[in-house]
């Protein structure tokens, strides 16, 4: 084979995609960041009461927690830890799922230990075309082996997943679960093999196992225009023809010979401007023989991120030459769960240089806060000094916050104070604190610029046989506004 | 072609004119991202981050180089940073119904076997490949981008063809 023959294989393998123009934009638009925020005042009031309710939540907690290790959950418990809190939001949107989506992820707190090592099964989200997995485990990092099975058997399907938040990962398989005559599929989902980190990082056998009973959404099928019933010598049975709330999926059966690698075949989705989308997931394999003709059938899968919009598509099969182009509508996807309030971003807050580094499991220096929460204010026990500030680490936001406890030691003015302290991922409605401890603040300045230093050991709040320790220190900024708590 | 000595005008004239000289350019960093990492929103993210990171350290661009490999350079190595964020491994049974498409147990990669074959591949012989035959780049071209020698960037895409079962007659710029 001659370079030019490797080189039409390797594009045609690879496929081809039109350069974006508005690339330069957003090339530019990175480049200004990070940029100086400005908030509506509505919303900085907003976030007065937040701050108020969270440092009066804090206080309540500490008065209540026991100090020492957190407790580790048996093997199997069947609730999230807070009902009410969400996935954080980088663990969501890694597996195409954040936003209006995030409602239908089921949370759970489902702990299986193995090898001296605990993982939890901390969410779980199905449709027709999909089962999405969500784990909680430290160290963090890997590269986690997972099978899926259903009452009907393995889930036999192609799949991958990703990294969230620290300590979070997801799997995904591309495929839907059977359901049951309860309405709910129940999944046993094997765990086996955990990877420290990217080969050739060592690896960690055991056998991790879950059981849950899980809601698998339904999907609406679509209709295709014209029907797609047969592509020149080939058959075609459409299986699957249908929009879930998070993807668009097809699968069709060629019945006849199989393609050859010179039938070059394909499956694409144009957009209503004429551009191709690239699908999450494609699979080609040999089906079952005996029910066809011309021994054997081929099938084509393809799964496309659905739209957060209703929109006209075009799906393009080609086969040995042979086109077929079909339109086709996505509907308006359900609107968000109704909720009280509005999220606030993270980055609405205005910027302040910080310098406090974390050591341990979560590792990370933090130059760069947004500080949502600074100053004196009134606790149900006199006064308290409250800092609080949103980072960002690896693409995914963090909530660090420290809070005097006035039922210690009422907030007088600077000097060193004991205070609670937490880090908690970002979701738009809340999530748990993945740490959580005592530390030292002191506070050096509390009129302008309010400043001082911090430092504690916080402890990993997930399930664990181990205790894993983060220790906190350095220096933090904040200036006092009425858009921020607890004052 | 865009070379360093045009960086001058880039830090003085700030990050449009920084822009300016990248623009050239990002058809190829885009072309690269995606043959790198198969997604149309990733290869953007990873393209905007790398010249992102090219502008907050144009100071270390030595006068004289081109454009073209640094930033690519930055993007391989962001393409290998999205890459290591994310995790694979869904264990699929065995079942009569499926089975692996015959010409690829025979060693011949259909197109769909052949993209699961490049993806499979480590980074570095990834990256070869995409470089070479995506981005039709020279060995020397390469060379510079993978920071290596002409020679060890031809050793490299060989012994990513011979893994992907595309045996070379010969590989030459000629």
């Amino acid at each position: 084979m001659n370079e030019n023959e490797i080189r039409d294989r390797v594009r045609e393998a690879l496929g081809d995609a039109s350069y974006p123009p508005a690339l330069k934009a957003r090339v530019e638009g990175r480049m200004r960041e990070p940029r100086t925020s400005s908030y509506p005042r509505a919303m900085g009031y907003l976030a007065a009461i937040l701050a108020v309710l969270i440092v009066g939540t804090l206080i309540f907690v500490r008065q209540q927690t026991v100090s020492g290790p957190p407790p580790i959950i048996p093997a199997s418990s069947p609730g999230p830890v807070n009902p009410n809190a969400q996935l954080p939001e980088a663990d969501l949107a890694g597996a195409n799922l954040a936003g209006a989506a995030a409602d239908l992820v089921t949370p759970f707190n489902i702990a299986s230990q193995s090898s001296g090592r605990t993982v939890t099964l901390i969410g779980a989200y199905a449709d027709t075309a999909r089962t999405v997995l969500f784990f909680r485990s430290m160290p963090t990092g890997g590269f986690a082996s997972v099978q899926v099975a259903d009452q009907q058997g393995l889930l036999n399907a192609g799949g991958g997943g990703g990294v969230g938040i620290v300590g979070d990962q997801y799997s995904e398989i591309d495929m839907g679960p059977h359901v049951g005559p309860d309405g709910l599929a129940h999944l046993t989902v094997s765990m086996f093999d955990i990877q420290n980190g990217p080969p050739p990082a060592g690896h960690q056998p055991g056998n991790w196992a879950f059981s849950l009973a899980l809601k698998v959404q339904t999907s609406v099928p679509v209709t295709l225009t014209p029907a797609l019933s047969s592509l020149g010598p080939w058959k075609i049975t459409v299986e699957a023809a249908e929009v879930t709330p998070t993807v668009i999926h097809f699968r069709v059966l060629l019945d006849g010979r199989k393609p050859s690698p010179d039938d070059g075949e394909s499956l694409t989705l144009i957009d209503a401007d004429g551009k191709p989308l690239m699908a999450s997931s494609g699979s080609t394999s040999l089906a079952t023989p005996k029910q066809f003709n011309s021994g054997g059938a081929t099938r084509f899968e393809s799964i496309w991120s659905r739209p957060p919009h209703a929109a006209t598509y075009q799906l393009v099969m080609s086969v040995g030459g042979h086109v077929y182009r079909g339109s086709f509508a996505v509907p308006e996807p359900l609107p968000a769960k109704q909720r009280k309030g509005q999220p606030i971003a993270p980055d609405s807050y205005p910027i302040s240089v910080e310098a406090i580094d974390l050591q341990g499991p979560f590792t990370a220096s933090v130059v760069v806060g947004h500080p949502n929460e600074c100053g004196v204010g009134a606790g149900s026990d006199g006064s308290l000094f409250a800092f609080a500030a949103w980072f960002q680490v690896d693409d995914s936001w963090y909530w660090i916050s420290f809070s005097t406890d006035p039922s210690i030691r009422r907030y007088n003015g600077p000097g060193t104070y004991t205070a609670a302290a937490s880090i908690e991922p970002y979701a738009p409605f809340g999530a748990d604190s993945i740490f959580a401890g005592t530390v030292q603040l002191t506070v050096t300045s509390d009129k302008g610029v309010d400043k001082g230093s911090v430092h504690g050991t916080l402890a990993w709040t997930g399930n664990s046989t181990q205790i894993f320790q983060d220790v906190v220190s350095g220096d933090w900024a904040c200036t006092p506004s009425p858009a921020l708590g607890p004052g | 072609m865009v070379v360093a000595r045009d960086m001058d005008e880039a830090s003085a004239g700030g990050q449009a004119a920084f822009v300016a000289l990248v623009e050239p350019v990002l058809p190829s960093a885009y072309r690269l991202a995606l043959g790198m990492l198969r997604s149309e929103t990733e290869a953007e993210d990873a393209v905007q981050e790398a010249v992102f990171k090219a502008w907050r350290s144009h100071e270390r661009f030595r006068p004289g180089s081109e454009m073209k490999p640094w930033l690519l350079a930055i993007l391989a190595n962001e393409c290998r940073r999205v890459r290591r964020n994310r995790w694979w491994s869904v264990v699929k049974g065995s079942a009569e119904s499926e089975s692996p498409p015959q010409d690829m147990a025979e060693g011949r990669a259909d197109a769909a076997g052949l993209r699961r074959a490049i993806y499979r591949l480590p980074h570095d012989q990834k990256l070869a490949v995409v470089l070479r035959y995506y981005l039709d780049l020279s060995f020397d071209e390469m060379a510079e981008i993978l920071k290596i020698s002409t020679k060890a960037a031809k050793s490299r895409t060989y012994r990513a063809l011979e893994r992907l079962r595309l045996s070379p007659e010969v590989i030459t710029d000629e």
